[in-house]
């Protein structure tokens, strides 16, 4: 049976030893599975966590530790493009040298070369040294190199991000090409869209263990969550000067239970206990900023702070209800500052991530065969009637 | 199919090497190419080193290290031609694996062809040198059997690239392991450049019979006193074929070393 696989790897295992009293980096860790002939399998894991290092070891670069790799068929990677190509030669004669280091036969690049420099799109600077081109022209131009031919196993690593958008779209199309007449892809990206639509299975690496390999969907419940270390509780800091004498923030679920982890729907509690001083006429106002990954605020949140005539000072509870349906997935982090609005702007306390929460999504509730992340700010639940049918 | 295991059988790593001969003669232009992108500065600086060193010897020492049966110019030539092509070729050699880093890391080949292929290029230089040292013969009208110089000279280079390709590999293994090394690399070739009878006869210690077998069992020495003889007399063959030898076993203990250490290479860069 084992004429069937591409690709099978038994207990695979990479140790970096580091200085003589250090122990060892474990890089992989008895790393087994298989691939059957014409299918493809994505691979992802945070950073470090041995993705490039596997496929080094399938490609043969770096011998493993312990374990083997049999690889049934012809076998291309692509790792780290761009980056093997010597800047002081014209681009045509790296297209020799680096199509030589991909073991392509000198016949193959010979018959090849007019194809590659048209796919590469650099007809006009083919003859010019490479350290005129820029990154996204030498990407090009080993993309172009390494998939001349069709192999019956392509390792790609990060390298679909080549060059602009149509030329982004005609790599992937040659790779459907590719999968389309048999080519086994294994494929490490961090786009996992882009896993879910070329991959028949995922694997997910972590701490050089595999963790997960399976379908796509089961993938996706795994790696899509957000699982950052969430706050869910935080102090808020006082000085001399500050109208403010404790303070204290928390985020709860609906049943007051501290949490910092939701689902789509799930409502958010943001709840603060504020004492403050005994103040002259001060308009104190407490805001509660929400920021996603991208460091973009999605929305404040402003709450005054009265007192009772403004004068007394005492303790102040608040709650703010963030409804369900309204954050898209990801990690959120929250600042929070105090400042009075009146008689003048003063900020007395301004802190990054006193909380932390992630939102996560239940992927069987999905009515779309789309696994991936869902682009967007807001994930509100909006309601389509279909009018008209034909 | 192929199979990657944590151990590689030296047959299938010399089948692998067999196999890569096209990525060889590619990296062998590739050297000949940056080397000679501008082709005369390229050119002009294979003739120089030689011919300059040649020249300011011949101009300094003549009196004090010539000998006056033979030409001390042809005798430098020679010496400086080889001597250079040995330096040049070593010292590439040992930076064949830290320059290529780029490569290592992403494709798998051989890593062996590296330095054999920068020792190979080399020999394009040396090629250059020869016309020189054949034009200088014909102008000083030596009665050289030329049979007997082609000979010797071919077996010499053959021996000295040997040895250059097994203290490239050596030096090239312990600089990607301990960084450090490449700065004292220069300094290692010039030690053994006054160990070598370059620029003097080794006629200087035919006092002590025993200490001066040792020293010609040097394969640089080895070869460039072969060349000197087939110029003027026949030559012998004895002390070369010791020099020989020696260069066959340092390229086996550096063939060692590589089997043991080639495979962490890339892990090192």
């Amino acid at each position: 049976m084992s004429n069937s696989f591409i690709l099978q790897v038994k207990g695979l295992s990479k140790y970096y030893c580091r200085g003589r009293n250090q122990n060892a980096l474990i890089a992989l860790d008895r790393v087994s599975f298989n691939l059957e002939k014409g299918k493809s399998v994505g691979l992802v894991g945070k950073n470090g966590s041995g993705k490039s290092t596997l496929l080094k070891i399938i490609s043969g670069i770096i011998t493993p530790t312990e374990g083997e790799v049999l690889v049934n068929g012809s076998i291309i990677s692509m790792i780290e493009l761009g980056g093997g190509m010597h800047p002081d030669l014209t681009g045509r004669e790296n297209i020799y040298i680096y199509g030589a280091l991909l073991g392509i036969k000198k016949s193959t690049i010979e018959e090849k070369i007019d194809s590659i420099i048209e796919f590469s799109e650099l007809e006009d600077f083919i003859d010019a040294p490479m350290n005129t081109y820029s990154s996204g022209m030498s990407m090009r131009l080993s993309f172009s190199v390494a998939t001349c031919i069709r192999p019956d196993l392509l390792l790609v690593d990060e390298v679909l991000g080549v060059g602009d958008q149509r030329f982004q779209q005609k790599c992937l199309k040659r790779i459907t090409g590719f999968t389309e007449a048999g080519t086994s892809l294994v494929m490490v990206h961090h786009h996992f869209g882009l896993i879910a639509s070329y991959c028949d299975k995922g694997m997910l690496l972590e701490n050089g263990q595999l963790k997960v390999d399976d379908t796509i969907r089961k993938l996706a419940q795994v790696y899509l969550r957000n699982d950052a270390p969430p706050k869910t509780s935080g102090k808020i800091d006082v000085s001399e000067d500050s109208p403010v004498v404790s303070g204290h923030v928390e985020i709860t679920k609906v049943n007051d239970e501290r949490s910092g982890s939701f689902l789509l729907d799930e409502p958010i509690y943001i709840k603060s206990t504020i004492t403050l001083k005994e103040n002259q006429g001060m308009d104190i106002v407490l805001g509660i900023n929400i920021f996603n990954n991208d460091n973009t605020m999605v929305f404040p949140i402003i709450i005054p702070l009265k007192t009772d005539a403004d004068i007394t000072g005492g303790t102040i509870l608040t709650e703010s209800k963030l409804p369900g349906n309204l954050l898209n997935t990801g990690s959120y982090r929250i600042n929070i500052g105090i400042y009075s609005t009146s008689p003048a702007h003063i900020m007395y306390f301004l802190k990054d991530d006193v909380l932390q929460f992630n939102i996560n999504e239940d992927l069987q509730k999905r009515e779309i065969s789309y696994l991936g992340h869902m682009p967007g700010i807001v994930r509100p639940d909006i309601k389509t009637r279909v009018v008209k049918k034909d | 199919m192929y199979k990657i295991t944590s151990k590689k059988s030296f047959i299938a790593e010399l089948k692998l090497i067999f196999q890569s001969r096209y990525l060889f003669m590619t990296l062998v232009k590739r050297n000949i190419r940056l080397q000679y992108k501008n082709w005369w500065i390229g050119a002009t600086w294979a003739f120089f080193q030689p011919l300059v060193l040649t020249s300011i010897f011949y101009i300094f020492l003549r009196n004090q290290l010539g000998n006056s049966d033979q030409s001390y110019f042809i005798f430098l030539l020679i010496g400086f031609s080889l001597w250079s092509f040995f330096a040049g070729a070593t010292q590439l050699a040992a930076d064949s694996f830290l320059s290529n880093r780029t490569i290592i890391g992403k494709a798998a080949f051989p890593l062996i062809l590296l330095p054999v292929a920068a020792v190979t290029s080399k020999l394009f230089d040396l090629a250059l040198v020869v016309l020189l040292l054949l034009a200088s013969l014909f102008l000083i009208n030596t009665d050289t059997s030329w049979l007997h110089f082609t000979v010797s000279f071919f077996a010499a280079v053959v021996s000295i690239f040997l040895f250059a390709v097994a203290t490239g590999i050596l030096l090239g293994l312990i600089t990607v392991r301990y960084r450090d090394v490449k700065i004292i690399i220069p300094f290692l070739i010039q030690i053994l450049l006054f160990l070598t009878p370059v620029f003097y006869s080794p006629e200087i210690l035919s006092n002590y019979p025993l200490a001066n077998k040792v020293y010609m069992l040097n394969p640089i020495a080895g070869g460039i006193d072969l060349v000197r003889a087939s110029v003027y007399e026949s030559a012998s063959w004895t002390g070369f074929i010791g020099s020989f030898v020696v260069a066959l076993i340092s390229l086996f203990i550096s063939m060692l070393y590589y089997k043991a250490a080639a495979k962490k290479i890339p892990d090192y860069l």
